[in-house]
């Protein structure tokens, strides 16, 4: 499939007009993208302000997220000393359920899956947890900064075996994924470019739980790769993969699946602006993201609701548009069973996403998620996080008004003409009937509208991103 | 028991769940296919269920060679009594608890293999238990053999039969989608929060609108199919769960109930084509006769109904059940009449494609490895028969190096 | 310095007010509607005797006011107490409280009066599943019956919801109506007795004792008249267990017997199961007392007949007393344990408490020990041992510059010698082999120092990286020690904490407990909430991710809860064997700012 735009116009910055206007389609489309969706007052705002500063907004966070670092740092330090992998699980929960700079969390996860490394083999929250922070230090920063710094990451180099290889035996498990998954893709490298890189990582090793290179472990004698000879170590490596023209190709893809489509394959054609840019920002996150989110392609129709909603974006985005208070630890725990298990990655590919989300197991799942969020009866995550409290907040009090508050605020009313008449019917036919008789009629009213919402989200359509 | 076309008259009449004949599930529109014979190994329609044996089961009293006078030296508190014994060759037999698994060998259904295990064995449970799960000797791995045989299934899923709070295996971790772990049939169902008996009536039919829609081929047309798929199929299950009659009856054991589930699963063709139970108390370091023969027993009698059941039904020759340990046990007896951790040991296939035989000799109890048998097959021969010639996936793939396949199913002629 | 709490005399001769009031009040009831049988003046009179376990509430609308208070005092402490004033949950049960108010037209403690008043039982009954049912014994037919309708009115709705709902069936049973649900429920009332099981034999054995005679019931059996002495008069809720029927399962039967089959077991907890061997049923009662929330474990039998290596727990050795020594508590102190346990009578009768198989191994252990116990043989120092030890954990400061991030509290164990040169001079050089051993993997130094006149030898980890990549610095945590003082032997995980211990233990004196005392305890909740201050951090941090509180306010439940604790005093458990009975008792007493009444 190929949008019906040249390179020039898909990268080109999106502006308003009357048959192509900024409206809450746009607004909920941009959230669920470069943050974990929006709350009814984010929503407004956002109208309110345009696209621009909008985007603007979310690219440098909101005021005070520094300080939120600050703490949450403060949390990870306690976690990692306890060596508790869930609470190391729930503490990312709480940094992208409540952090005031949500792409910034986005881009960490999107990390996560690009360097996938998991605590199944690593067995250690500490240096998990350091990746983690690393991963987020760079999140919108220097791609080539984070993957020098990733290279010599504990957990990383536990991950691919980097610390066990020698001199006498280099193991080429990471040199071989440098290439493969980290920044050139397969087709670009030969098995014997991954040989001789893998000797220049030799001696990398772990002391005092910090990088330590180790001179007398390390081969040091000259070695040709990607075309190059020279006595390369494992940062001229990384460099060498950097150079190659195929590496910001790479990440260019990486990133269009990420925020524009998993449906989609660009060709080479439509990329290359991206690459471009990237190359010649020397691999600036920040300005690929930014250009990414301001195009015409990204507001485009082939870009809306092309992606299958990740677990974690399907567990978070309901909490925040709700603006609740939930447990981060409950909601690391459900979101295993939706086939999302943060800090454990199925491989180093990461999650396979898209479609694989999606099966009659993790669907019912989503049901009982989605369930035990809105029903406020479930102890492990309690009341806080109550749709009805929130549709009295807007003072959103008929049937009426919250059917379509609900409608926009999750679906930015998308849903079709039977589904919406589906939930009216719902609401019309629970307006009597015998309900407990020790009810009062706001618990009557409460239900319906938390059921009326458990309902909104479970259509296919809000499994879509 | 309802007939398919009970099933999707009943679908048809009672909700607009396939309203949409376009959105009919591949399942429900298939005709009588799934309950013919695989065509050939590999074919679309094999399944494997397997069976994990959990602490080590003693290989030695599992399958006995009788006839070796060192077999009586070794075990002398738990020497198996000759007449009770099966005999299946001349000189080995079968646990006296295995009587299921001699009339299914008569059947030509079964395949014992002897001798398996890998090289240089490790004693732990958990690191042997990773092993076999794996499929490799890699130190914490996070991949198992059947999550990654699910990569190359693609649109097939799996489900581990768990008892309850059992966590899943690693075996199946690694596959594309997540492999539920179920312990009842109940547990398979959509969740609602009624406040009344219309309420609940109500919300089930928004559900049923949610997943019939409108939309042209694409994403949003695929969760609208798999949602029919799953709310047809909890419905399916659901009935299930209270109609399904057993051709044969199933023991009481938990073994049975599990494989039961595995058998409701197989006839209301959910896709899954693979299928993890498991049975535990094989670590057997004292007083080992009596459990032993008692978790034989399970086994085999369990093992033996479930086959039953679904050749009644027509699935014989779709399905291969296997059992593995982590490791066998010693291959002298302790002082506490009990066998402590040792290594090589059988392994079985139950199926109406499977080698039916013996395969392989018995270890030899005159050479031992630190008084443990030594194997002669590794378990990754056996994966790569199941792998190549039943599932029809590249064992190569899933288990990073070509093994030359053990010769455990029926080579035939396509 | 603890102190001992004095024993209750209680007696069945002394019956209560209460028990006095409503028994006439019963028997004014009982003329005035005396044209049917009797109505039961309490709810034992509808107990068959054949039941296995009776937990009887003699006043329910003063065990709900006890409860309520409790509730509100313990509040502070609970995590999100906030949350849940405000929860959903609460307002449901506070609707219906409220509709069964309206649909009854009284308030509900009235009501509680009314259809409980004579007391509350439940009961559970020897079948299998096991038999459950509720038995409230009201004072007003009227009421119980109104009860009786809306609960099934409730239960229905409730069914009315799920998508399986158990159906609704009645029958009639000795001319009462029951109403059951499913397999699992049913209810009666029979004039003013309200009744619940989840079995429906069970309703009926209760419907057949209604109507019978009450003197057969289990308020005039034998169990019940060998049980009231054992119960404290007064008390808010007490609990009776047949022990002979427990005992016929095969595990407890082995887990009682001697050679014991997991001998730990009986070194630690011996005394008691030889109680519970020798007793057919115990009593738990609650009670409350001035400002003191008692629970107290009965059972019938005592030192008397104890078998002879469990004796060993017994403050009694070759018929004299022997008082246990005073509890230590150190600064900071969160638990102290000051108890028998006498060493030299558990290896000399070895032979009845380990079974065969082990006795050989022990003997064999013991032959050999005197090679690496540098010649003294393991028996020969569990004789040099008394009986009298004692068992302190608290909170001490940090003695290294680097800190883990949580604070392990200090531990000390005292023992009693019987010979202490002897032992001293025969543990020493073990002790430092062990430490010499230990300095193989790790780094530290060994310390002599003075102390009060006695010789503390203490081991102290370097402060480096390798110590420190040893479990995230957990070694940070101790300084263990150890010293002889006087005929004590002090083995310490913290030389501070020994440091204080040392003059203490050169004090002399006993504890002031009654004779028979064989085990004293307390628990402070101010040590406690010394202790997790020191582990802030971890408790904001469980906050934070199991509750979804902001930091700032997770702080403050945390102070809250540290507040709580520093404000309360102390938990004490006492175990005191009399001849012919057993009794262990926890006492806690509530701070004096609580008032007695919400």
């Amino acid at each position: 499939m190929k949008p019906a735009m040249t390179p020039e116009q898909a990268w080109a910055a999106y502006r308003p007009s009357p048959d192509n206007p900024w409206d809450t389609r746009k607004v909920l489309h941009l959230y669920r993208r470069a943050a974990f969706g929006a709350t009814y007052a984010e929503q407004q705002h956002a109208l309110q302000i345009g696209p621009h500063k909008a985007i603007d907004e979310l690219i440098s966070g909101r005021p005070g997220w520094d300080a939120f670092d600050r703490e949450a740092a403060g949390l990870a330090e306690t976690i990692a000393s306890q060596s508790d992998a869930l609470q190391m699980r729930a503490w990312w929960f709480h940094c992208m359920l409540y952090s005031p700079h949500p792409l910034r969390e986005k881009m960490t996860l999107f990390w996560h899956n690009h360097f996938a490394t998991s605590q199944a083999k690593v067995q250690s929250v500490r240096y998990m947890l350091g990746q983690n922070q690393l991963l987020r230090r760079h999140a919108l920063g220097s791609f080539r900064t984070l993957l020098h710094a990733i290279s010599e990451d504990p957990a990383m180099m536990v991950w691919l075996d980097t610390h066990l290889s020698t001199r006498r035996q280099p193991n080429e498990n990471y040199a071989r994924e440098l290439m493969e998954l980290f920044s050139l893709g397969i087709g670009n490298y030969t098995e014997q470019d991954i040989r001789e890189a893998a000797r220049a990582f030799t001696g990398w090793q772990i002391r005092h739980h910090r990088y330590y290179f180790n001179a007398s472990e390390h081969d040091d004698g000259p070695k040709t790769v990607l075309g190059r000879s020279g006595r390369f170590n494992g940062h001229d490596i990384v460099d060498l993969c950097l150079d190659h023209p195929a590496a910001a190709r790479f990440l260019a893809r990486k990133l269009f699946r990420f925020f524009v489509s998993e449906e989609m394959t660009p060709d080479r054609e439509l990329l290359e602006p991206l690459a471009q840019k990237l190359r010649s920002s020397n691999f600036d996150v920040r300005s690929a993201v930014e250009t990414i989110l301001r195009s015409q392609l990204f507001f485009a129709p082939i870009a809306y609701r092309s992606r299958v909603k990740s677990p974690v974006d399907f567990a978070v985005g309901i909490v925040h548009a709700l603006e609740g208070r939930i447990g981060p630890t409950a909601l690391a725990q459900a979101t295993e069973n939706l086939g999302q298990k943060i800090f454990y990655p199925p491989s180093v590919k990461g999650w396979d996403g898209g479609r694989a989300w999606i099966n009659a197991s993790t669907l019912i799942e989503r049901h009982k998620l989605a369930l035990a969020i809105t029903s406020t009866e479930d102890s492990s995550f309690g009341d806080h996080c109550d749709p009805a409290a929130l549709a009295r907040k807007y003072q959103k009090n008929t049937d009426e008004q919250a059917l379509t508050f609900f409608l926009e605020l999750f679906l930015a009313n998308d849903l079709h003409e039977q589904g919406r008449q589906a939930l009216y019917d719902y609401l019309a036919q629970t307006r009597r009937g015998s309900f407990p008789p020790y009810w009062t009629d706001q618990d009557i009213q409460d239900h319906r509208v938390r059921t009326l919402c458990y309902l909104v989200l479970i259509q296919p359509e809000f499994q879509l991103d | 028991m309802w007939s398919r076309r009970e099933f999707l008259r009943s679908c048809v009449a009672s909700s607009s769940l396939v309203a949409v004949g376009l959105s009919i599930p591949r399942f429900l529109s298939r005709t009588a296919a799934a309950t013919l014979p695989a065509d050939k190994p590999g074919g679309k329609d094999t399944l494997l269920v397997v069976v994990q044996l959990t602490g080590g089961n003693d290989g030695l009293n599992t399958v006995v060679p009788f006839k070796d006078p060192l077999y009586a030296k070794y075990r002398q508190a738990l020497r198996l009594p000759l007449p009770q014994l099966h005999k299946i060759e001349d000189d080995v037999a079968l646990h006296p608890s295995l009587k299921g698994f001699a009339e299914l060998l008569d059947d030509g259904a079964l395949c014992v293999v002897q001798g398996v295990g890998y090289p240089n064995p490790s004693q732990s449970h958990f690191r042997s238990m990773d092993i076999w799960h794996a499929g490799s000797m890699a130190e914490n791995p996070s991949e198992g053999w059947l999550g990654k045989t699910l990569r190359q299934l693609s649109g097939s899923q799996a489900f581990h039969i768990a008892q309850e709070n059992e966590e899943a295996p690693l075996a199946l971790s690694g596959s594309p989608g997540r492999v539920p772990s179920l312990t009842r049939l109940e547990d398979f169902r959509l969740h609602m929060r009624a406040a009344h008996r219309g309420d609940l009536l109500a919300q089930r039919k928004v559900l049923q609108q949610a997943s019939a829609g409108t939309s042209s081929p694409g994403l949003l047309d695929f969760i609208q199919r798999t949602a029919t798929q799953t709310y047809a199929q909890v419905q399916r299950l659901q009935e299930l769960a209270q109609s399904y009659e057993p051709r044969v009856p199933y023991p009481a054991s938990g073994l049975a109930q599990r494989l039961k589930l595995v058998a409701q699963l197989i006839d209301a063709e959910v896709g899954a084509r693979i299928f993890y139970v498991s049975l535990d108390g094989f670590d057997t370091h004292a007083e080992q006769l009596a459990t032993h023969g008692r978790l034989l027993q399970e086994l085999s009698d369990a093992v033996t109904a479930f086959f039953k059941d679904m050749s009644a039904r027509g699935h014989r020759d779709r399905i291969v059940l296997m059992t593995f340990s982590e490791f066998g046990r010693r291959v002298a007896e302790n002082g506490s009449k009990g066998t402590d951790h040792g290594a090589a040991a059988p392994m079985f296939l139950v199926g109406g494609r499977v080698h039916a035989g013996v395969v392989g000799n018995h270890p030899s109890l005159a050479d031992l490895d630190m008084g443990n048998l030594k194997h002669h097959t590794d378990f990754r021969q056996v994966y790569a028969a199941v792998l190549d010639q039943w599932l029809g996936v590249s064992s190569r793939q899933v288990l990073g190096s070509a093994f030359r396949q053990a010769p455990v199913l029926q080579t035939r002629a396509t | 310095m603890a102190k001992a709490l004095p024993t209750l005399p209680y007696s069945h001769r002394q019956c209560s007010d209460s028990i006095r009031r409503v028994a006439t009040l019963s028997f004014c009831l009982g003329l005035l509607c005396a044209k049917t049988a009797p109505l039961p003046a309490d709810p034992l009179e509808v107990i068959p005797p054949n039941v296995i376990g009776v937990v009887k509430v003699e006043r329910p609308t003063k065990l709900v006011d006890t409860a309520w208070m409790l509730w509100n005092y313990i509040q502070p402490a609970s995590p999100n107490y906030r949350r849940f004033q405000e929860s959903a949950a609460w307002r449901r049960v506070q609707h219906m409280v409220r509709y069964v108010e309206k649909e009854t037209g009284r308030g509900w403690k009235d009501l509680l009066f009314e259809v409980s008043g004579r007391g509350a039982a439940l009961v559970f009954f020897p079948t299998d599943p096991v038999g459950v049912a509720l038995v409230l014994d009201g004072t007003s037919e009227p009421a119980v019956q109104r009860l009786y309708r809306v609960t099934i009115a409730l239960i229905e709705s409730e069914q009315n919801r799920q998508e399986k709902p158990d159906a609704k069936h009645t029958s009639v049973r000795r001319g009462v109506e029951v109403t059951g649900f499913g397999d699992n429920l049913f209810l009666a009332a029979y004039k003013s007795v309200f009744l619940v099981a989840n079995r429906r034999t069970a309703l009926d054995d209760l419907l057949d004792q209604v109507a019978g005679d009450p003197k057969h019931s289990f308020a005039y059996s034998n169990a019940y008249r060998q049980a009231r002495p054992l119960i404290p008069d007064g008390s808010l809720v007490w609990a009776w267990q047949n022990l002979d029927i427990v005992k016929r399962d095969e595990n407890i039967k082995n887990l009682l017997a001697l050679p014991s089959f997991f001998p730990p077991f009986h070194i630690l907890f011996g005394g008691l199961l030889d109680v519970v061997h020798r007793s057919s049923f115990l009593v738990v009662s609650a009670s409350q007392v001035d400002r003191d929330m008692v629970l107290e474990l009965r059972l019938p039998a005592g030192s008397a007949g104890m078998r002879a290596p469990m004796q060993a727990h017994l403050a009694r050795a070759a018929g004299k007393d022997t008082p246990l020594l005073p509890l230590l508590q150190p600064e900071h102190t969160v638990v102290s344990l000051s108890f028998c346990l006498d060493w030299a009578q558990l290896w000399r009768e070895r032979s009845f408490l380990f079974p065969v198989d082990q006795l050989k191994v022990l003997e064999e252990f013991d032959k050999n020990s005197g090679r690496f116990l540098f010649g003294t043989r393991l028996g020969q120092l569990l004789e040099m041992l008394g009986r009298r030890h004692r068992l302190v954990i608290a909170y001490t400061e940090p003695a290294y510059k680097r800190r883990p991030p949580n604070r392990l509290p200090g531990f000390a164990l005292a023992l009693e010698l019987r010979e202490p040169e002897a032992f001293a001079r025969a543990i020493e050089a073990p002790l430092r082999t062990v430490g010499l051993l230990g300095s193989f993997a790790v780094d530290m130094q060994l310390i002599e120092e003075q102390v009060d006149g006695e010789r503390l030898i203490a081991y102290r980890f370097e402060e480096n990286d390798k110590n420190q990549a040893i479990g995230d610095g957990v070694l940070f945590h101790f300084t263990p020690c150890f010293a002889r003082v006087g005929n004590q032997f002090l083995l310490c995980s913290d030389m501070v904490l020994a440091k204080r211990l040392i003059p203490v233990l050169k004090a002399p004196g006993t504890a002031d407990a009654p004779a028979g005392t064989a085990v004293l305890a307390e628990f402070s909740f101010q040590g406690l909430a010394k202790l997790f201050e020191a582990s802030q951090h971890y408790l904001v941090v469980q906050q934070v991710l199991e509750q979804g509180l902001p930091t700032q306010e997770a702080q403050e439940v945390v102070l809250r809860q540290l507040q709580f604790f520093s404000s309360q005093k102390n938990v004490r458990m006492q175990v005191l064997y009399e001849p012919h009975q057993y009794c262990q008792r926890l006492v806690w007493t509530l701070a004096p700012s609580v008032k007695k009444d919400p």
